[in-house]
């Protein structure tokens, strides 16, 4: 096959990409959020690509100046063939777990397909917590009406006890008078919850709390493994962005919920057989594009020819 | 108006101002307000980021304020190591423009921004630097390709110039959004364990990087040249939908930038 006709079957398969994409991705945005594109309809378009990519670096005439086309196009397969390998046979379930320090739940998630499976783990959560920043406070003007709100005045903190609402509340707010104004509301389609208090009917003062940590602490029974992960003494920790490796899978902690005694952590356990794969392939595509970007390959210069007749005629 | 709307003023004055002396060829003044515009700037970032604590890199008007200050080092990037020592009047022009849009962001949201538990991770500034770079450079190019098409008329010479600094430029910025959009996959496995969601904003990032590959592959065909700068208007669309487009329609685990 002729390397500029295989540019152009490369680029029509590039081009029903971006269509394939857009078209799924306007599904998803405008019509049905929920719509899966993770599909076989996806899967055949990026194989196809993976196959038009391997064609095109076995083509193309080996030299090392084009390490960098190489190293991205291999990359790029690799990553596809890491998606695939999860695609095909890759776990991954949440589930919910109360914080009780006195008892352990079994790990058995349902699929899809309704079916229930015992991942042979035990797991009791003997702590969860919740930290926030100190909370700042924002002033709105408010339509009645509509409903809307008009941000005047905002990142309003709390120092030295009072809180300063200036020419909105008219004098200093203590802190204690602060919290005995405040109001809770929970948005009953939403379930997001503001805190807030109308200092007149058409101006109200919100509270901005935002979580600044999230921590689950566990203790992990694997029965395949026959072993315990951490202790009563000495539990596992899990934060968000740092997830573990145990008895087999790798666990993420996704939430945590409730106060009090009803505190709940979500957690996922994964498997994907495809990581390893799809990470070298992300390298190998980054340092492939850099190298491409900053050392192209190009033609090789030619050497400069010696000019041996001197300026003025001969000696 | 208080002393930040002020600075965010003079900036992209001094931007646009900038851009029309590149376009005189009066270098030297275009060179004095360039600096003044992108030392605005610069007080506009060091402010946010000293607000904030952290980069300047949550909301919208510290992102595009960021941006901004970009394009000028960008700039002196081609003019001193590619050699590219026409293009200030693009990345003037690109500037002011966003800088523009600042002004008018200016009050409409708070100042400080907290990071959510998600957003504490090594990946988060090279992710954001990395697109931020990389978006600014495809809207340079976009500038540029508009001129190519519409204002060249018959002068050869500008048509060749624009089509190598276009190329340049998105050469320039192709590793960054591939960069960016991988690490962005990497830390997404961290968080929410998968590389790719197919949320709205990583599938609108996609279709941007795809129509900026397709833009390099016809670079390297004389019939597939002609239809080249179809893909660098369609990339630019495709970043507005991005970055702001997203944000009004879409929904997901992106739904907080």
């Amino acid at each position: 096959m002729r390397k500029s006709n295989f540019l152009f079957i490369s680029m029509i398969i590039l081009m029903a990409i971006t269509r394939v994409v857009l078209v799924l991705s306007c599904v998803h945005m405008f019509i049905d959020p929920n719509y899966n594109m993770g599909s076989w309809l996806m899967v055949f378009v990026l194989a196809s690509f993976a196959v038009v990519m391997v064609i095109g670096v076995v083509l193309e005439k080996f030299h090392l100046r084009k390490i960098g086309f190489y190293a991205l196009h291999i990359g790029l397969v690799l990553v596809l063939i890491g998606c695939f390998m999860y695609f095909l046979k890759g776990q991954s379930y949440t589930l919910t777990f109360p914080v009780d320090d006195t008892t352990y739940y079994t790990v058995t998630p349902t699929t899809e397909d309704g079916e229930k499976l015992d991942l042979l783990m035990d797991i009791k959560i003997t702590e969860a917590v919740t930290e926030y920043y100190s909370p700042t406070y924002s002033v709105y003007n408010v339509d009645t009406e509509s409903g809307e709100m008009e941000l005047i005045e905002g990142d309003l903190e709390i120092i030295d006890g009072y809180l300063d609402l200036g020419p909105y509340g008219g004098t200093n707010m203590s802190e204690a008078e602060l919290n005995a104004a405040l109001s809770s509301f929970t948005n009953p389609t939403t379930g997001a919850t503001s805190v807030y208090y109308y200092i007149t009917s058409t101006t109200a003062v919100i509270q901005n709390i935002t979580p600044s940590h999230y921590e689950a602490k566990f203790v992990l029974a694997s029965a395949e493994y026959e072993e315990y992960y951490g202790s009563d003494d000495s539990p596992l920790i899990l934060t968000v962005n740092h997830p573990i490796y145990r008895g087999g899978w790798k666990i993420y902690l996704m939430a945590v919920s409730g106060s009090g005694n009803a505190q709940y952590v979500t957690l996922m356990f994964k498997k994907d057989p495809g990581e390893i794969v799809t990470l070298i392939g992300i390298v190998l595509l980054v340092a492939g594009s850099f190298i491409s970007a900053f050392m192209p390959a190009g033609k090789p210069k030619k050497k400069k020819e010696v000019n041996t007749t001197r300026k003025g005629g001969a000696k | 108006m208080d002393f930040l709307q002020v600075v965010i003023l003079i900036s992209f004055i001094t931007y646009y101002v900038a851009a029309v002396l590149y376009i005189l060829k009066k270098n030297l003044l275009a060179y004095i307000f360039h600096g003044v515009g992108f030392a605005g700037n610069l007080i506009l970032v060091g402010y946010n980021w000293w607000v904030n604590g952290y980069v300047p890199f949550i909301s919208m008007y510290q992102v595009m304020t960021f941006i901004c200050a970009l394009f000028t080092l960008s700039n002196i990037y081609m003019h001193f190591v590619n050699k590219d020592k026409w293009m200030g009047q693009y990345f003037a022009i690109c500037s002011g423009v966003l800088m523009t849009g600042v002004f008018f962001m200016y009050g409409s949201a708070s100042l400080i921004w907290r990071r959510v538990p998600a957003l504490q991770s090594i990946y988060f500034i090279p992710h954001v630097l990395f697109y931020t770079l990389a978006y600014s450079l495809f809207a340079v190019s976009f500038v540029m390709c508009i001129e190519r098409l519409l204002f060249s008329g018959n002068d050869e010479e500008k048509k060749r110039r624009l089509d190598k600094g276009i190329y340049d430029v998105v050469r320039l910025s192709f590793p960054f959004a591939t960069a960016a959009m991988l690490i962005g996959a990497v830390w997404a496995n961290e968080v929410w364990g998968q590389f790719w969601s197919w949320d709205d904003k990583e599938n609108w990032a996609l279709i941007t990087w795809v129509l900026y590959a397709i833009y390099l592959h016809c670079r390297r065909n004389e019939k597939l040249r002609k239809i080249q700068y179809v893909f660098i208007i369609l990339g630019l669309l495709a970043v507005g939908m991005t970055m702001f487009g997203v944000s009004y329609f879409g929904s997901g685990v992106h739904a907080y930038t």
